[in-house]
């Protein structure tokens, strides 16, 4: 089999495909809205469509934007042999280009939209380019060589359709309600229950300093909603930054938005899309907010006016870490030396009270386990990463991490594709 | 029209020179192309005011604003020089500044040594400015005749100032190519992350006048060529100009408010650094 | 202490907005004193060392549909102070863009808040409600003679300021050329703008301005008799603090009154119906 595929990578063909202008706006804001929330963007041509994925430094939000075959006057992912027999969707070539390059192609929205007829994107393997060709009116040509890297799949996997959670809304519901908080604000709580919705400011932190800053909160009627339906009553907490991002595309995008999640802990997916034609999920991780699990008691004070139904943790694996980690983590708390309270990231079970806390850097991940069969709706996850630098509150892992302290070799596939390593 | 025109106009014979604009804004918007610097030198003829900037002996800016863009305009010497700064001009003759009236604006420099008198006024307001010049140093001359040009194209100057927004600033040079054959007007930029070039083909509609005689490709310094896109910006048609020696000029031709058409000019050498163009 | 006040007229709500977004231009943090009749936003009196002043007071029955207040007790203290960094409250209500209904009010959340509750519109049939907290602190009794209404020192000449537009227009281009700006009218109606620096000397002149009406028997002052009418009266003051005054107005006064106390201070006086503003600058020694 080994020389089967040896064979078939010298036919290899190189993707190329051209978008039609009407489209080029649409792909142009998805590099926008990427590029507010993660430094590269992944190209993975599939069978379907164009697949453009990012993942932010923290590992905190994984956006996956397809653009399938029929958005393209011509779709050619690069080669027509099937290498998988299991999966459809198997990418065949794949490549990684900073965003910060790719916004100079699609840097004005405004002139693309006035002058741009069609975008050849042409993977060029041989001169290791990413070749963009913008075709303008009055015959003018743009063309943008790019370098890239070879890169692996990436890959996050969670089933929002096994989430107890879905909210559907017009974009504009959420971005009206966004647009009271403070854009200082880092996290955004929102509680959900039968009756209603309420979003307000997070803050991790009771110290006098944060006791001075504005709270705001919102409620929402469900009728605002197209689609309500709340199986767990929760509150979930998660990066405002990254909704910001995520709606500023969805009103380029005009069609409603769908909400899946769980509890907190548990990534919250924001996905819209048009049947057939294009797909966007945002996959943002969420701290865990137990407030029912153990904690010191300066926190029973913080957490008093919220319970958790006993659902919630069932379907959290163990997790290799302590407690009293959560500390280092902190901007603001890791200063501080009195014992402030700290909601936890993650529901723990109280029989694991006592690891070593140095090696905990990721302590809202829980690990995977290959024998939990609760634990396997939202995966991920990783391996202990001892010094990565953390800068931002929420974080979830859904990758992997070989390297930790090298993101760019962090992305192991989850969903292995084994032909691969096989044939190389 | 303010009576300060009128009033001023006996007792200012003696000055060296006064010109009075009805509407300031016809200078300042032609000042503003060239504006890239702090110091400019002003050369006053019985043609008109000429402004030049220049930066690293490598560009230079060329503002006209010929005679007959004043209402008044006199000199009482064959040509005047001096130096001043271009950014308190630009305040001073902006001081009113609102959109939907004109200042009225009387200039008086009275030679080597004293100040530029600025007189505006608008709506009844009246503003009196005292700017101080300074010893004019020598400008370049970057001897471009008309005679060694090798390729000309005339272009409308939209597609020239989306080409300049959207350049890579991370590209220290950019290469210009000019050629009888395709693609007859590209202009490349090689910044940290990959290589992007433009092209406008000769028959674009954008495309006014095209005379290439030879394939000409040149670099020149980005950061140098940069301000020429404030020029741009305001301009409705470019002149690119390259001479034997690869020296480039941009000739950008700009209507004011009353309709007339003034020039702005920018010459730049090519960088000697990267002599042998990437392809 | 209570506090509880509400308004549902939109116009109300965006005049409202507009005096609080003036404010939050002016000054970072400042004290809100409530009384049973007026609502006053003020900034202390610090031009003794050289900071400005602000001064403003709106009488609640021209804004709020409800207004009731308990102050520290019943009798001579019926007020209540507080501290509020400004751009809080004005971030607040500015979700009260569309709103049915804007309510402020006192709350004992973990710390003493003053909480903004907003009624919008929404898809439905019950309103969207956004809350916000703002913290503050209470200032007390024994410290409230510090938040009296500044005295007007005798001013020596009093003009209404051409347009503020151009005004602010003006002030703009000056700061650019210098960082010190002499202003100075008499009692003619000719007021100027002056800047100089080794580079460059720009004055701007108005004339024919309106002198305000001196009123003996209402809150204006006369100015003082022993001024000459065509003597210049000029105070050289910080152009950033100036422009500060100019840029953030939201209110639309129907007049500016600029008096001017030579070589001390200039104080402007915002005349509105409903709201009266006054804004104190020292001078700046040379």
């Amino acid at each position: 089999q080994i020389h089967y595929l040896a064979g078939l990578l010298i036919e290899f063909q190189n993707m190329k495909c051209v978008l039609p202008g009407a489209n080029v706006k649409l792909f142009a804001k998805a590099i926008h809205c990427l590029a507010k929330l993660g430094h590269y963007v992944y190209f993975e041509p599939l069978d379907t469509g164009l697949a453009l994925k990012t993942v932010n430094s923290s590992r905190s939000a994984y956006v996956s934007i397809l653009f399938m075959k029929p958005l393209f006057q011509v779709y050619n992912a690069g080669s027509d042999i099937d290498l998988t027999v299991d999966d459809d969707n198997l990418p065949i070539t794949r490549c990684k280009v900073a965003l910060k390059t790719l916004l100079q192609v699609f840097k004005s929205l405004a002139n693309i939209e006035r002058s741009v007829e069609t975008c050849d994107i042409d993977l060029d393997g041989d001169e290791c380019r990413l070749v963009f060709q913008l075709k303008c009116k009055h015959g003018i040509t743009k063309t943008h060589h790019l370098t890239f890297q070879e890169c692996e799949s990436l890959q996050a996997i969670f089933a929002k359709d096994l989430s107890p959670n879905v909210l559907k809304c017009d974009h504009k519901v959420l971005s009206d309600v966004v647009i009271n908080f403070s854009s200082s604000l880092e996290e955004i709580t929102m509680l959900v229950s039968p009756c209603k919705v309420v979003l307000r400011s997070y803050s991790d932190d009771e110290s006098d300093e944060i006791a001075q800053l504005m709270k705001t909160e919102v409620s929402l009627n469900p009728e605002e909603f197209s689609q309500y339906q709340i199986g767990v009553d929760t509150d979930v907490t998660f990066c405002l930054k990254d909704v910001r991002a995520i709606l500023a595309f969805c009103e380029v995008a005009a069609m409603p938005v769908n909400i899946h999640f769980e509890v907190g802990g548990k990534p919250i997916i924001f996905s819209l899309g048009h049947n057939g034609y294009f797909r966007a999920n945002f996959v943002i991780a969420t701290i865990a907010t137990d407030k029912n699990s153990q904690h010191s008691n300066a926190t029973a004070n913080f957490t008093t006016n919220t319970t958790f139904p006993t659902t919630n943790k069932r379907s959290f694996v163990k997790p290799s870490r302590s407690k009293v980690a959560p500390k280092p983590l902190r901007k603001v708390s890791a200063q501080k030396t009195n014992a402030k309270p700290q909601p936890t990231k993650l529901p723990q079970p109280k029989d694991c009270d006592s690891i070593n806390s140095e090696h905990d850097v990721s302590p809202e991940i829980p690990l995977q386990g290959g024998e939990q069969t609760n634990a396997t709706r939202y995966e991920g996850f990783n391996s202990p990463s001892p010094k990565q630098p953390c800068f931002k509150n929420v974080k979830t892992v859904f990758f992997a991490a070989t390297q930790p302290n090298d993101l760019d070799r962090t992305v192991l596939v989850l969903a292995p594709d084994s032909d691969n390593e096989d044939g190389t | 029209m303010g009576l300060l025109t009128l009033q001023n106009q006996t007792e200012d014979d003696d000055f060296a020179l006064n010109a009075c604009i009805e509407n300031a804004r016809n200078v300042t918007h032609i000042l503003k192309a060239v504006h890239f610097k702090d110091t400019a030198t002003v050369f006053a003829t019985e043609n008109g005011l000429k402004v030049t900037v220049e930066d690293s002996k490598c560009i230079q800016g060329n503002a006209f604003i010929q005679d007959q863009v004043f209402q008044e305009y006199s000199i009482r010497d064959e040509a005047l020089t001096f130096q001043i700064n271009l950014d308190i001009l630009l305040e001073c003759l902006n001081i009113f500044g609102s959109n939907n009236s004109t200042t009225t604006m009387r200039m008086m420099y009275n030679g080597y040594g004293t100040p530029l008198v600025l007189m505006l006024e608008e709506d009844g307001a009246v503003t009196d400015c005292s700017i101080r010049t300074m010893e004019a140093e020598e400008t370049l001359d970057f001897e471009f005749t008309a005679a060694n040009v090798v390729n000309k194209i005339i272009m409308k100057a939209d597609c020239l100032r989306e080409a300049f927004n959207e350049m890579d600033a991370s590209s220290e040079v950019l290469q210009i190519t000019m050629s009888p054959d395709p693609p007859h007007f590209r202009l490349a930029t090689f910044g940290l992350l990959g290589q992007s070039h433009q092209d406008i083909p000769k028959n674009s509609d954008m495309v006014e006048y095209f005379e290439c005689n030879e394939t000409l490709t040149n670099r020149y310094r980005l950061n140098l060529l940069k301000p020429s896109v404030k020029a741009v910006n305001l301009a409705c048609k470019v002149c690119v100009r390259v001479d034997h020696r690869g020296f480039l000029s941009l000739q950008h031709m700009i209507k004011n408010e009353n309709g007339q058409i003034c020039f702005v000019e920018y010459y730049c050498c090519p960088d000697e650094e990267f002599d042998e163009p990437a392809t | 202490m209570r506090f509880r006040a509400k308004v549902v007229n939109i116009d109300c709500i965006h005049h409202f907005t507009n005096v609080v977004n003036t404010i939050s231009k002016l000054l970072k943090k400042c004290s809100i004193r409530l009384t049973k009749e007026k609502m006053f936003f003020i900034l202390p009196d610090q031009v003794a060392n050289g900071g400005v002043s602000m001064w403003c007071e709106l009488k609640q029955a021209n804004f709020f549909d409800e207004y009731r207040m308990d102050g520290v007790n019943e009798y001579e203290l019926n007020e209540i102070y507080l501290e509020i960094v400004a751009e809080n409250l004005c971030r607040a209500i500015k979700s009260a863009n569309n709103a049915k209904s804007l309510k402020i009010k006192l709350t004992k959340k973990q710390v003493p808040c003053l909480t903004v509750e907003i009624e919008l519109p929404s898809l439905s049939s019950t309103a969207r409600i956004v809350t916000h907290d703002i913290p503050v602190s209470v200032i007390p009794s024994s410290l409230w003679g510090e938040y009296q209404e500044p005295e007007m020192p005798d001013f020596h000449v009093s003009l209404c300021l051409p347009p503020l537009k151009t005004v602010k227009h003006i002030v703009e281009r000056l700061k650019n050329l210098s960082s010190y700006l002499t202003l100075s009218g008499n009692q003619e109606g000719d007021f100027a703008l002056k800047v100089e620096t080794e580079l460059v000397s720009a004055t701007t002149r108005f004339s024919d301005l309106e002198i305000p009406p001196y009123d003996p028997d209402g809150d204006s002052q006369a100015p003082s008799k022993l001024w000459p009418p065509s003597e210049m009266a000029s105070a050289r003051i910080d152009v950033k603090k100036l422009l500060q005054f100019l840029a953030g107005q939201q209110i639309n006064p129907y007049k500016v009154i600029c008096n001017i106390v030579d070589q001390s201070a200039v104080h402007f006086f915002l005349v509105h119906d409903d709201i009266s503003l006054q804004y104190f600058i020292p001078v700046v020694a040379v």
